[in-house]
């Protein structure tokens, strides 16, 4: 098939826009799925993703469609991840694609990640199409979601399809605008290999798999290959294309999406974003907008059980296999026991592993609060990243902190731009911009520090707009902070797992709250328990839990002898899942406390 | 030493803080004693002398005169009932009169345990109890007028709204009769029972531990300066006059329960017959027994279950005795949680016994937790 004959696309969309339930009615309408296997959101492999409704992992499926002017077309949809944890999938998959569907909810209109996609996109050159879904629905508010695309976004109201993704209409107007609208590929087939990684699989018979799409040059098994940023070197083993499976085929040409598989042995090895070229004629140049993807948002994983640390070391390795931007490594806390240090994208990125491990490895696990990766310059004139609080060196050799910022967009209705403002300054928010774009919708920027936005900083944010706005955010770079270690003692001796960075004028509250909530959650053990919250030297806050003086069972006669041994069994049971910090017994929850004080 | 338990499943009324298996009586009372008996005379083959015999409820006063006494005459044809033996009922203030009295001295019962629960009126009313604080007094003199020389009183401590100078009050009144025996059960809210639905939907309120152990307090002061020595974690006698029926579930020995939802221990089983007694009824007249669950408890298991009782014991356990049954040695058998708790002060051990600190009476369930394998 000729390259005018190709249409390489994604959909773009705010998280719950509509995104995968449209990609699967385009399967269906082009008879590419039986309708038997057709599952909701065929793209969506995972359960999680199935069940949160939101696309994770970025895949590509291969479909044909007979436009109406009675030609065969190739149209490759790449499915893009819809949160803003995963921006830079996001990107990386925008690079693949000559045409993005730009999808907005029909009664939400535009939000923060609509705007950020389609900026994203537009960047990119991409011809987007804007389309608005669930038309249907009661609250759909069809103009004045169209005025704000026009007025918003700047897109042309003539070319925007209506659609209800979920009822099939609309969709075929979509395919038939993807033909005559998204430009087909350019790229040279005689020209050095080019092809830009744009995810990754592992599959346990065939090793890792890079998704590409070749923009120069031709790729083929036998040929010997190089990963243009990583300097690896691989022979092809196999291309193909996307089917509903992974279909073989001779070569892969410029324009084309597809598969690689070439004996990589871990997703490790492939870098999403990264070149992959002919190793005897290399491309002088990459493609660009490759950058390292590092983990912003750190956790304590721990087995609940001590005996369970195997198992959840092989149960994450499992998970990395296809997760290369999930990291971790073996931790040893004095509360906890051995553990794993894990590294995420966001804190979405990190309620989906935690969630993975438990519900696909059957595990319990103790999570510590997230924090963020902290830059401490040493007097010595060095600097480390740390990601964990206890790994803070002596105050003594600190010469200053810097702490990560975002740049956060937050999309909100002009009635809450006193909220938004509030909630902001009070995460020590420094305000950038508020932009009028419409009478509906005001965008404001706000500069955050990261270790401010992972503290449940989104709930807020849609309790205080009453659900109303949204948020997109990306890295910004470190900044110096006043920033102190506060740690949580019992009886005297400092939890490692409860400790975090905070910034000196809000030690004293959280400090004084942790006690408080740490009081709450702990049960009365058989001594007294002294809660301290100690910035240094400094005890800036005390609780103290009273013994337990009394558990007994009044009466005990010949019928309750063994309904008492069995409620005691699972206190018992009970127990074994606290954990021993010294003497005393802590409850799962209060390594989470840290996180969910307001 | 032969230890029956029969239960009497019916009330007048439900207590809201009651758990046990109890229906409002019904015409049923007649086929339920035919059946208790029956299933007495089919256990017996398996019986020694009978050395004590409890008869619970339920409420076992509620049933007639005639009808106690058929009961028991019934019982002493079909069990071999020592002459030496404690046969004890529980009483109901409110349905307990000279008749009933009369009658349970006539059959032989010698020990009553009365259900005062409390001598101030507005706890009993709470308490849902028909009887009121004077009732328990005639009801015990018609008991010892009878010629009942072992009473037991039953009271209830902890009652939301209790005061302390209500609890001393109760105290002192049972103290006045000159009971052999008290009990004092601190309020529990225990599943399925509407005193645990008013808590939680916040409708009555629960004494903290302290305000509870303050009462607690209260009541061993009380006793022991009235000349109670107190035995048990709930319980106080006179010298002499512990119940010798719930010393045996304290030791865990055997024991014979008949009757809706009674539980035997025998042969290192455990065995629960069906709650209702309907289907008491019902399934002793079809297949002739009504076990709705055996529960082997493995020799281990025994030997635990026999320390923990015997720490809610002032005696505790004594090392030689236990070593005697169990052909193991208590040091062995508790292992490092010997240690653990006489280190946190909750069990004291001398070489010969192990007891309980005072302490480590109300942590009976620590204890017991941390010696659980």
């Amino acid at each position: 098939m000729t390259k005018d004959k190709i249409r390489n696309f994604c959909i773009i969309a705010h998280i719950d826009h509509g995104k995968s339930t449209l990609a699967d009615r385009i399967l269906e309408v082009t008879h590419s799925i039986p309708a038997r296997d057709l599952r909701e959101q065929t793209l969506d492999t995972l359960d999680i993703e199935r069940e949160r409704g939101i696309t994770i992992k970025a895949a590509a499926i291969r479909v044909d469609y007979k436009a109406s002017d009675g030609q065969d077309y190739f149209l490759n949809l790449i499915d893009t991840p819809g949160h803003v944890d995963f921006s830079y999938e996001v990107t990386r998959s925008l690079g693949a694609c000559e045409g993005a569907l730009l999808l907005v909810d029909a009664s939400q209109g535009v939000q923060a990640q609509t705007l950020a996609n389609a900026y994203l996109a537009s960047d990119r050159n991409l011809e987007i199409i804007p389309v608005i879904n669930k038309i249907d629905l009661p609250n759909a508010r069809v103009d004045e979601v169209k005025e704000q695309i026009t007025e918003i976004i700047g897109l042309d109201s003539e070319g925007v399809i209506l659609a209800s993704a979920k009822n099939g209409i609309g969709v075929e107007e979509i395919l038939e605008s993807i033909v005559k609208n998204v430009p087909p590929p350019g790229g040279d087939d005689d020209a050095p290999l080019r092809a830009l990684i744009f995810d990754s699989v592992y599959n346990s018979f065939r090793g890792a798999i890079a998704y590409v799409r070749v923009m120069d040059g031709c790729i083929r098994p036998g040929q010997k290959i190089l990963s243009m940023a990583a300097s690896h070197k691989y022979e092809v083993e196999e291309v193909g294309i996307f089917r509903l499976e992974m279909v073989p085929v001779k070569e892969l040409r410029a324009g084309e999406v597809g598969y690689v598989i070439a004996n990589m042995k871990s997703i490790r090895d492939i870098k999403i974003g990264d070149t992959l070229t002919d190793e005897a004629n290399p491309a002088s140049e990459s493609l660009p907008g490759y950058k390292p993807v590092k983990p912003m948002v750190f956790c304590g994983m721990y087995p609940a059980d001590p005996g369970g640390f195997d198992v959840l070391r092989s149960s994450l390795e499992r998970l990395s296999l296809n997760d290369s931007s999930f990291h971790y490594e073996p931790e040893t806390s004095s509360a906890l026991g051995f553990g794993f240090r894990c590294g995420f994208l966001g804190l979405l990125h990190m309620e989906v592993i935690q969630e993975r491990l438990e519900r696909e490895f059957d595990l319990t696990l103790v999570t510590t609060a997230p924090s963020v990766v902290f830059r401490i310059h040493t007097t010595d004139g060095k600097f480390a990243d740390i990601e964990n609080p206890s790994k803070m060196p002596e105050p003594a050799r600190i010469a200053y902190l810097e702490e990560p910022y975002i740049y956060a967009s937050i999309l909100t209705p002009p009635e809450f731009i006193g909220a938004v403002c509030d909630l902001c300054s009070s995460r020590r928010g420094e305000h950038k911009r508020t932009h009028y774009l419409n009478p509906q919708k005001v965008l404001i920027n706000y500069d955050l520090p990261l270790s401010e936005a992972v503290m449940d900083f989104y709930d807020r944010l849609k309790s205080v707009t009453r659900g109303y706005a949204s948020l997109d955010y990306e890295f910004v770079g470190f900044r110096q902070s006043d920033l102190v270690k506060l740690d949580m003692l019992l009886n005297g001796s400092p939890v490692d797992a409860l400790s975090c960075i905070v910034h000196k004028d809000k030690a004293y509250t959280r400090g004084k709250q942790l006690a408080e909530k740490l009081r709450k959650i702990i049960h009365r053990q058989l001594f007294e328990v002294a809660i301290q919250a100690a910035v240094g030297n400094r005890v800036i806050a005390r609780e103290t839990i009273k013994p337990l003086r009394k558990n007994v069972i009044a009466k005990c006669y010949g019928g309750d002898i063994t309904r008492k041994r069995k409620l005691i069994e699972r206190q018992k049971e009970g127990k074994k899942r606290m954990k021993q910090v010294g003497n005393v017994e802590l409850p799962q929850e209060a390594f989470m406390a840290v996180f969910q004080i307001e | 030493m032969t230890a029956v338990y029969l239960h009497i499943p019916y009330c007048t009324s439900k207590c809201p803080y009651c758990d046990f298996a109890s229906v409002p009586i019904n015409d049923s009372l007649d086929s339920y004693l035919r059946a208790l008996v029956v299933e007495a005379e089919q256990m017996s083959a398996t019986l020694s002398s009978v050395e004590t015999l409890y008869v619970g409820g339920g409420t076992p006063t509620i049933l007639s005169p005639g009808r106690i006494r058929w009961l028991l005459e019934h019982l002493r044809e079909v069990l071999d009932i020592s002459p030496l033996a404690e046969i004890t009922l529980e009483a109901n203030p409110c349905s307990l009169d000279a008749a009933k009295a009369d009658v349970l001295a006539a059959t032989g019962v010698n020990r009553v345990s009365l259900g005062a629960q409390s001598f101030d009126d507005a706890e009993l009313s709470f308490l849902g109890r028909q009887h009121r604080a004077v009732d328990v007094a005639r009801a015990f003199s018609l008991l010892r007028r009878a010629g009942i020389e072992n009473i037991s009183v039953d009271l209830i401590y902890a009652i939301p709204n209790q005061s302390v100078e209500s609890w001393r009050n109760s105290l002192a009144r049972a103290v006045e009769m000159e009971p052999e025996h008290v009990s004092t059960y601190c309020l529990t809210f225990e599943p399925a029972t509407r005193f645990l639905k008013l808590l939680e939907e916040g409708k009555i309120k629960k004494k903290s531990d302290e305000g509870e152990l303050e009462l607690y307090e209260i009541a061993l002061e009380t006793l022991s300066d009235a000349g109670y020595e107190h035995y048990e974690i709930s319980n106080f006698a006179l010298p002499g006059r512990r119940s010798r029926h719930n010393m045996v579930y304290w030791s865990n020995e055997e024991y014979l329960g008949l009757g809706a939802s009674a539980v035997s221990y025998l042969g290192g089983s455990r065995i629960t017959n069906l709650r209702g007694p309907q289907a008491y009824i019902r399934a002793m007249e079809t297949r002739g027994d009504a076990v709705c669950e055996i529960e082997s408890i493995p020799p281990n298991m025994q030997a635990i279950e026999t320390i923990i009782q015997r720490l809610r014991l002032k005696d505790g356990v004594d090392s030689d005795s236990f070593a005697g049954r169990f052909g193991i040695s208590l040091e062995k058998a508790l292992g490092s949680s010997l240690s653990d708790l006489t280190g946190l002060g909750l069990l004291e051990w001398d070489g010969q016994t192990i007891k309980s600190s005072a302490k480590g009476w109300h942590l009976a369930n620590e204890v017991a937790l941390r010696i659980l394998p």
